[in-house]
């Protein structure tokens, strides 16, 4: 299969202020040591909790933060030696579709100048082009053309993400980030943005890296998804793959702690999890999972497990798994 | 009134009084809690389900709110005919409450033990040592490690999952807990630790025989933690059961679609679709008289334009209001 993007080795590293003069400053590892590829036309779906690095992640590999180490590749090209022209360039090929629709968009610039400014930066279509274009967009993400004159306050949370995803849509991408895109929807108006970002995928080919920590909605929409724990992948596979067979024990946490919509469940329900997730400023040395493992050994303390296939295509980083 | 009925709320009626027009948020809303029960009242933003919850002990902003009809008995007293000083007393005491954000809900200047020891002191005639001490012992019972010196600790200090803890020891710091009120308690959680807050719960609830109301969207922990379930849509009560037939004989168009909307249902493996409810919730301030989910209800006839539907009984506790149930049910059941 043909790989979009491929990451090596990518780190994202925050230095962080101190107030004591002279000492080190304490260094946040957002992203340490990520490896993966995004196939052309496939979901990739990255799960984990707050502070795990899967934002972040989505920001470096568009260039939207800066590396500290590694190499992140774009239909072959690196990213971080890209010129300025090829940067514009690469601007049109890879959008990104936020959370937070309220804080995305403007809320002084009407909807037609807010869609309509991609393709004045970035196209030479003339005025009527840019409209004709603009009409045939909100049509297809399913908002009246008429509403073009309004204000983002105007429209309900489903719209606002439909005109965030709209935006996307102007300068035809072929990859999109959707960071916790239907987070902060209602269910309803979750599966009818779900419903929208696969019909836009089955008409346009899109490849997809989508960013969420609701993993029945990863699931749902994922060809592969990766798992993270602060700032490292920790498990990656085929998604039937992955439910099936999910073999590091924090995916199996994650597993058992999404509650399942079956009420006789809860009696036969297994707990597992332990403790609360550790800051990523300090991670616990060897295996960052360590001190919630319930299988924890004394390896796992001392050396950060490598990542191994454990079976064809399903990679985990468990010493456990050998 | 049943001897085994802790809050009984009878035709509730809550209308917010604005610039703008008059926002209808509750609707005609009634429902028990029985003693030791957990019901949930569950609904999309808007749909009026906090706005019940906090009429409860009047915690809505009044004005522009105003509760212009119902009746709420809460051990056979009706709650709205107290006096503040009365409702004061309850808070706290017999009815209390935790909140989706622990950390706007907890006073960032003072360590969690001075907030918990002065619920004691407020409400009971005890020494300072005294409350210190019982502070202690209900971090113990929230599970908190090392009580002993998370005591000491200011609210930022301690992690997301560690605060709703410590709301839910202030929730108990009462010899006589009698209802919680629990608005999303774990929305603002990641999901290993809404686990580990879902479980301190359904512990707390077999050691200490109280009620919860407890309010969420999410179907998911509706299913983990309720007996009952109220169904809420634009201020109306749509569908009212036990938590079993909510799931497996769900009889509203609306939590068919609530349900349907869940990418983790089981019936979407290998799906490529998801079932949604097309178009908005209507809104609240022009909303007329007659079912509310009829825009978006792909049963709805002339009739649902007419009038609000009244209920009808499809089982032991079980009932919904629809005018087209018998429709809905046999859809449901060839599906």
């Amino acid at each position: 299969m043909e790989n979009l993007l491929e990451v090596k080795n990518l780190k994202t590293h925050f230095t962080l202020p101190t107030k004591k003069i002279g000492a080190p400053k304490p260094v946040l590892k957002a992203v340490d040591d990520v490896s993966f590829n995004v196939h052309r036309g496939e979901v990739l779906g990255v799960v984990g909790e707050s502070g795990c690095g899967k934002s972040t992640l989505g920001r470096t590999v568009l260039r939207l933060e800066n590396k500290t180490s590694g190499e992140v590749h774009y239909e072959g090209r690196d990213i971080f030696e890209l010129d300025k022209a090829e940067i514009k360039h690469l601007r049109t090929q890879a959008q990104m579709v936020f959370q937070d629709p309220y804080s995305s968009l403007n809320p002084r610039k009407k909807i037609n100048s807010l869609l309509s400014q991609p393709l004045r930066i970035h196209t030479d279509l003339s005025a009527a082009e840019r409209t004709e274009k603009i009409d045939s967009i909100m049509e297809e993400i399913g908002l009246n053309p008429r509403y073009k004159n309004r204000f983002p306050h105007q429209f309900s949370g489903g719209q606002r993400q439909r005109i965030g995803i709209a935006r996307a849509l102007t300068l035809d991408p072929e990859f999109i980030i959707c960071d916790e895109a239907v987070s902060a929807l209602d269910v309803s108006v979750q599966a009818q943005i779900l419903n929208l970002l696969l019909d836009l995928q089955d008409r346009h080919h899109f490849t997809y890296l989508f960013i969420a920590h609701d993993l029945g909605v990863v699931e749902f929409v994922s060809t592969r998804i990766m798992v993270m724990y602060l700032g490292k992948v920790v498990e990656f596979a085929q998604k039937e793959e992955l439910v099936a067979h999910h073999a590091h024990p924090y995916t199996k946490t994650l597993f058992a702690a999404f509650p399942t919509t079956d009420p006789h469940a809860r009696e036969t329900k297994k707990r597992v999890v332990m403790g609360d997730v550790p800051s990523p400023i300090s991670p616990p040395a060897g295996c960052h999972f360590h001190p919630r493992c319930p299988h924890a050994m004394d390896i796992c303390s001392k050396e950060y497990p490598e990542m191994r296939e454990i079976s064809p295509g399903h990679f985990a980083a468990c010493h456990l798994l050998k | 009134m049943d001897e085994s009925t802790l809050l009984s709320i009878q035709n509730l009626e809550v209308n917010f009084y604005t610039q703008r027009g008059v926002v209808r948020a509750v609707r005609d809303i009634s429902f028990d809690i029985k003693k030791g029960e957990t019901l949930a009242l569950v609904g999309e933003s808007g749909c009026g389900k906090s706005v019940t919850a906090h009429s409860i002990n009047q915690l809505i902003p009044m004005p522009p709110g105003k509760i212009d009809a119902g009746k709420i008995f809460f051990e056979g007293r009706d709650l709205l005919t107290l006096s503040e000083r009365e409702i004061r007393k309850l808070r706290g005491q017999r009815i209390s409450m935790i909140f989706q954000e622990p950390m706007t809900s907890l006073n960032p200047v003072f360590k969690v033990g001075d907030q918990i020891a002065d619920v004691f002191l407020t409400h009971q005639n005890i020494t300072k040592k005294e409350a210190w001490d019982r502070a202690l012992k209900l971090l113990e019972l929230v599970k908190i490690p090392a009580p002993e010196s998370r005591i000491d600790s200011y609210p930022h200090q301690l992690s997301g999952g560690m605060r709703q803890r410590v709301m839910i020891a202030m929730a108990l710091a009462s010899p006589e807990p009698g209802l919680m009120i629990a608005d999303e308690p774990t929305t603002a959680l990641d999901v290993t630790i809404q686990a580990q807050i879902l479980d301190l719960l359904a512990d707390l609830k077999q050691e200490i025989s109280m009620s919860v109301l407890l309010i969420t969207h999410d179907m998911g922990v509706v299913a983990e933690t309720a007996d009952r379930v109220v169904v809420m849509y634009a201020g109306r009560k749509v569908e009212e059961a036990n938590v079993n037939d909510i799931f497996e004989k769900p009889s509203h168009p609306y939590t068919l679609g609530l349900l349907n909307s869940l990418p983790s249902n089981e019936k979407y493996r290998g799906a490529k679709r998801l079932e949604a409810i097309d178009g908005t919730v209507p809104d609240l301030l022009t909303i007329g008289d007659w079912c509310p989910f009829e825009n978006r209800c792909s049963f709805a006839i002339d009739e649902c334009r007419n009038s609000f539907p009244e209920g009808t009984s499809i089982g032991e506790g079980h009932t919904t209001w629809c005018h087209r149930v018998e429709e809905v049910i046999k859809k449901r059941n060839n599906a």
